[in-house]
């Protein structure tokens, strides 16, 4: 049943998406060859010295506004790919829900089937947003650059470091971080029909409650993060009190454990936060179900 | 034979207005049972804590044994007094989907009383007019051999001459060992097809019994009867 859901989910979704994301790459293309075009009009127009011809008046004014164009559509797309995720499941209240909700599905595969795909959408359009940035890249000839990133990472191996831990490290942060954002607007919308009469003012309220409740859990965190650190010896002690060295601060032994240390804190934090969010919106949907 | 459904004290309150008050009934297979009542009388309510959309305040409802829930809806074919299907759907999809989710739902019996609703299956869903809409999602409804049919107002959108294709559709395609449950306050259009009637009146059951009951007793139909009980 939850392969059924997901596959549902993805019909439902893929349409907005595919086409956000063409309209994404399209527009960087578009960029790209402007840059590209402007490069060789710019090198070639040095030797000129009259005012600007109407050529390089025409293409400023079209590359400026292609420019402003791309920038908005970046936004866009990491903003409207929250806008589908959360209006999504609120729709799952209000009458998609009399189909949903008789479905022979148990609570656990709806949240599960909706967080699944909210999450492969969230990889996609981040993906896709580098993938389009990449293409401005190859506009502007910085792809040649690229190459030197493997270079800089066997050069940090090489020091001792461990770069692969970063990576692996920062992917699950980025995973987890998503997972915990999305089960927080599932947690309000949730509730919201329980706590005013209109449902988009209670989803709205329980966000904002929810929203300033993870700031305060976020504040302690950061503060309980510092006050361990101070204590590892090599690394923030000797360098507060002014005998370290910004050196002996990034050598890799300290400098792994104290990525280890941070992200890992992090990481169980998401993790935690997401079941709680997850058994809230579980027990709403099942205890407290109230369709309009 | 056990009863399809039984309530026992149920009750749901919003806030501090009482929809169902001590509800107690049990719902025999086999029969049309017309969920009676004006506005505002708890027809919806009962149908939708039996279809498990709704948690009920106080008491239970048990259907096959169970409390509503997953296990309940693979047997439960519910018809909500809304269109629920995303507008973006070609009528095919919703029949897809019904297909894929429930095991017992008939394919072949659904594009057939389709065809004979003159429905366009490639039409998408949003495209048709609100009766329409009805009709597709009742095709989908009925097409389900289920064991309890929970229809609520499933002729209140359509004009009289689809109200008659309605009836029969339900007459003709329901599983005879289920039962169904029509809420509606079109009695006059309804009362044909129905086996029982419940009465309800402010959240109260006013009377539960068999239409032909109520003909023997008051030599009246269950129109004039239910205009009598619920006279302003």
């Amino acid at each position: 049943m939850l392969g059924k859901l997901i596959k549902y989910e993805f019909n439902a979704t893929s349409r907005m998406f595919v086409l956000m994301y063409a309209a994404l790459l399209v527009l960087a293309g578009v960029n790209s060859v402007l840059i590209a075009i402007g490069s060789s009009i710019n090198s070639g127009s040095t030797s000129i010295t009259s005012a600007p011809d109407l050529i390089s008046i025409i293409y400023n004014t079209i590359s400026g506004l292609m420019a402003t164009v791309y920038v908005i559509a970046l936004a866009g797309v990491a903003v409207l790919t929250m806008v589908i995720i959360v209006v999504r499941f609120y729709r799952m209240f209000g009458d998609e829900g009399y189909l949903w909700f008789t479905l022979p599905v148990t609570p656990n595969q709806h949240v599960l089937g909706k967080l699944i795909v909210s999450v492969v959408w969230s990889i996609a359009s981040t993906l896709v947003i580098m993938v389009s940035l990449g293409l401005l890249f190859v506009g502007l000839g910085w792809l040649g650059e690229l190459w030197r990133i493997p270079k800089a990472i066997s050069d940090l191996i090489a020091f001792g470091y461990n770069p692969l831990l970063w990576f692996i490290l920062l992917l699950v942060l980025m995973l987890t971080s998503v997972v915990a954002s999305v089960l927080m607007f599932y947690t309000a919308i949730s509730i919201g029909p329980n706590l005013t009469k209109s449902r988009l003012g209670g989803s709205v309220l329980a966000f904002v409650i929810i929203y300033f409740a993870s700031q305060i859990i976020a504040t302690i965190q950061l503060v309980s993060l510092i006050i361990p650190l101070s204590y590892i010896d090599e690394v923030a002690l000797p360098y507060s009190i002014g005998i370290g060295t910004p050196i002996e601060l990034l050598a890799p032994s300290t400098l792994d454990q104290t990525i280890l240390w941070i992200f890992g804190t992090y990481i169980v934090g998401y993790i935690v936060v997401s079941l709680v969010y997850y058994l809230i919106t579980r027990y709403f949907m099942t205890k407290k179900l109230n369709l309009a | 034979m056990s009863p399809v459904l039984k309530t026992q004290g149920l009750t749901k309150q919003y806030g501090s207005m009482v929809a169902l008050n001590n509800i107690n009934i049990a719902l025999e297979p086999g029969r049309i049972v017309g969920l009676l009542g004006p506005n505002g009388s708890g027809k919806t309510t009962f149908i939708k804590m039996a279809s498990g959309l709704l948690a009920p305040t106080g008491g239970q409802i048990i259907i096959g044994g169970m409390e509503p829930g997953p296990e309940t809806k693979k047997f439960v074919s519910y018809l909500p007094d809304r269109t629920y299907f995303d507008g973006w759907m070609k009528v095919r999809d919703c029949v897809k989907m019904f297909a894929d989710f429930y095991a017992d739902f008939d394919q072949a019996k659904a594009l057939d009383m389709l065809q004979s609703l003159s429905i366009d299956a490639n039409k998408r869903f949003k495209t048709l007019s609100k009766g329409t809409q009805e009709k597709v999602q009742l095709a989908m409804v009925m097409s389900r051999k289920a064991h309890l049919y929970l229809l609520d107002e499933p002729i209140g959108g359509v004009d009289p001459a689809a109200r008659d294709f309605i009836l029969e559709t339900i007459i003709r395609n329901y599983n005879e060992q289920g039962t169904v449950v029509i809420s509606t306050h079109l009695i006059y259009d309804i009362e044909r097809i129905l086996d029982d009637v419940i009465f309800l009146m402010n959240g109260y059951v006013e009377r539960y019994t068999s239409v032909d009951q109520i003909r023997e007793q008051s030599g009246k139909s269950v129109d004039e009867v239910f205009r009598e009980a619920f006279r302003c």
